[in-house]
């Protein structure tokens, strides 16, 4: 009776652990990408974030807020990144993307050329913004996290989170308003 | 408010962070209002890739630099070693003889070094051989004793005719 208990436990522990990874795996993704610009490295840091979080799955460590919990996680985990490869990081600035993998659902090549075009000004005024105004502006802007929200998620005060927002969206707005 | 607002200020708009006398001007006078329409396109349009979108591929920086990087900067590299060692580089200085400074140290190989160094007591002296003239030689030579070496080697001589006579003698 306890042994089927117990299987059963575990089998919801299981389940429940699952149904986790799936509800915020796209999420985590996502602001993996906007905080490394780039795709391969983005995937990488995701499954390190989700192994870090069936371990702590596994511990029955009382976490208060999953979401709150993995984008923490999610943000040291690429803080790391960027200093375990600074002189990749830097060798990666002075490199221009290939925007022939995008998928398109418009028709003529130049409608096609062209929004390619702006996709890779988007991606690279997100990579000339300063770490800690990226991080802010993916946490405000991407995520939807409030402005204290965000200030406690990266230890910042909520001016300092106004200010670094500030300066991200005119850095946007002034490089993709001058196309 | 009759002028219109600064693009900080739009900004500010976008945010919700903007007093309600910007506001209302932006929604009243047109020039801003095409401002504020546009700067937020743009920036819908930005958040709305990068909450959706993903970063394109980035050409591979390994063959790049691999290919001409490496080997330009090792050449670059080779040819500043090679014009510094033979243009550039200052000649070997003399070497420098240190001297003993310490007095104490002076005083001890002064008084105990170099009299062990120098001491002949207890040795036996054997006298330096006096050098042997080119006759002696001759005189042996002729005499059938040591050396040959100088005899001539198309006239048989005694010491080569029989040199191990005493093996045979009775």
């Amino acid at each position: 009776m306890q042994r089927g208990e117990a299987l059963r436990h575990m089998v919801d522990e299981r389940s429940s652990c699952e149904a986790l990874c799936r509800q915020h795996y796209g999420r985590v993704l996502q602001l993996c990408r906007a905080l490394l610009v780039d795709r391969d490295e983005a995937e990488e840091v995701a499954q390190e974030v989700f192994l870090k979080m069936v371990r702590e799955y596994q511990r029955q460590n009382p976490i208060h807020s999953w979401e709150a919990w993995l984008t923490r996680v999610t943000v040291n985990a690429c803080r790391d990144r960027r200093r375990s490869g600074w002189w990749k990081w830097w060798r990666e600035l002075h490199s221009e993307f290939y925007e022939t993998d995008w998928p398109s659902s418009v028709a003529t090549a130049e409608e096609h050329a062209l929004r390619g075009e702006t996709r890779e000004q988007i991606w690279r005024c997100i990579c000339a913004l300063s770490a800690r105004q990226r991080e802010v502006f993916a946490l405000r802007r991407i995520e939807g996290w409030s402005n204290e929200e965000t200030a406690e998620l990266l230890g910042l005060s909520a001016g300092s989170v106004k200010r670094h927002l500030f300066h991200a969206l005119r850095h946007l707005a002034k490089a993709l308003g001058e196309r | 408010m009759k002028s219109c607002v600064s693009d900080d200020t739009l900004l500010l708009c976008y945010l919700d962070e903007a007093p309600a006398s910007v506001r209302s001007h932006v929604a009243t006078c047109a020039s801003c209002a095409s401002r504020y329409q546009q700067l937020n396109q743009t920036l819908a349009h930005a958040e709305q890739e990068l909450q959706t979108g993903c970063p394109p591929h980035r050409p591979s920086q390994r063959t790049s630099f691999s290919h001409w990087w490496f080997p330009a900067a090792a050449a670059i590299a080779a040819v500043v070693v090679i014009f510094w060692s033979v243009a550039v580089r200052p000649p070997p200085e003399p070497l420098v003889h240190t001297g003993v400074h310490d007095p104490e140290v002076r005083r001890f190989l002064a008084r105990e070094v170099s009299p062990a160094l120098s001491v002949t007591n207890g040795l036996s002296v054997t006298p330096i051989p006096a050098p042997v003239s080119s006759a002696g030689y001759v005189y042996a030579a002729l005499a059938g004793g040591w050396p040959c070496e100088q005899t001539n080697s198309l006239v048989p001589l005694q010491c080569e005719v029989a040199p191990f006579f005493f093996f045979f003698a009775d």
